[in-house]
């Protein structure tokens, strides 16, 4: 066993015997993870409460974790299973996320862009900005279900595994809708440049 | 029709796709450990299998019920003797008539639909008539 690994299990151990301290060196690794997927799947406004409702339940249910999966993939099935309830006691549905891309009015981007990091040459800015534009409007078309498939997998870079635990679908299924989004993505991407 | 790679798409959306920043981690567990003390640990799980689960085990095990009593049935019919055709009666065959009465006439009728004979005798003399 890697030290790594011997450092997990002592931490795990711990955690599941309420040391807190342990549950959060063991688990931040995977809050960008976590906020990635509770991002998609509630929208910024509700993000950091959902994430922070999916940490205290997996706080709450690690006692009876048995192992079966990935701790990573446990925890983005708690995320999917909070951010449901979320949006079922939520009164202001239209802060999900996956509406914003539907509006083809709505002028706000479909994901929020980051700050200007990295400013790229005003002719990379411009094919950027063409080839940004035509992907929000693919995206748009896709449906839900393909595209939180697409964005988890290619912008979030999230594994299979849990894109299936967040999707709530079984691997194959997020193999199958993967397939099928980017070929309709690239589909929609050369019509608009050709 | 121009060929764009994936990998080109894929940066592009990363480049303008990204979610928020995250908050700071010192930040964000001091507010997990403040809240923490109030929610108990438990030794089930609920919360890890997802509700759909639970609940997808009612139509699996209906129609598991279904498919099993349809094998039953199936496998009840293979078993039990297909019917033998049934014979094909023989007409009736009226070999003698013996009229006790007087009569006027006799009609002997056979049907082979439903395979049966009648004898038909008309003009009877009884005591009374």
């Amino acid at each position: 066993m890697t030290n790594t690994g011997h450092n997990e299990s002592e931490l795990f151990a711990r955690a599941r015997q309420g040391d807190a301290e342990a549950f959060a060196q063991l688990f931040e690794q995977y809050r960008p993870t976590l906020c990635r997927v509770v991002y998609r799947l509630v929208g910024a406004d509700d993000c950091e409460d959902v994430v922070m409702e999916s940490y205290l339940k997996a706080w709450r249910a690690i006692p009876g974790f048995r192992g079966r999966s990935a701790l990573s993939t446990w925890l983005c099935r708690i995320a999917r299973n909070c951010a449901i309830d979320w949006q079922r006691q939520s009164t202001r549905r239209e802060r999900h996320h996956v509406h914003e891309y539907e509006s083809e009015e709505d002028e706000a981007p479909l994901i929020e862009r980051t700050p200007d990091e990295q400013q790229p040459t005003p002719e990379r800015q411009a094919h950027l900005n063409d080839l940004g534009q035509i992907l929000q409007e693919g995206l748009a078309q896709l449906s839900d279900e393909h595209r939180t498939a697409l964005v988890l997998r290619e912008i979030d870079g999230l594994s299979y595994c849990n894109v299936a635990a967040a999707t709530g679908v079984s691997i194959g299924t997020v193999m199958s809708r993967l397939f099928y989004a980017r070929r309709r993505l690239r589909r929609i991407v050369e019509e608009k440049l050709a | 029709m121009k060929r764009v790679r994936w990998q080109q798409i894929r940066a592009t959306l990363r480049e303008q796709c990204q979610p928020p920043p995250l908050r700071s981690a010192d930040e964000f567990w001091a507010d997990f450990r403040a809240r923490q003390q109030l929610v108990p640990q438990i030794a089930d799980d609920p919360l890890a299998v997802p509700p759909r689960f639970a609940v997808s085990w009612l139509p699996a095990l209906t129609g598991l019920a279904i498919v099993a009593l349809v094998a039953v049935l199936f496998t009840k019919n293979l078993h039990t003797p297909p019917p033998t055709p049934v014979q094909a009666a023989r007409l009736s065959e009226v070999e003698e008539v013996e009229v006790m009465v007087e009569y006027g006439g006799l009609m002997i009728m056979q049907d082979a639909e439903s395979r049966g004979t009648l004898v038909w005798v008309t003009g009877m003399e009884t005591h009374d008539g």
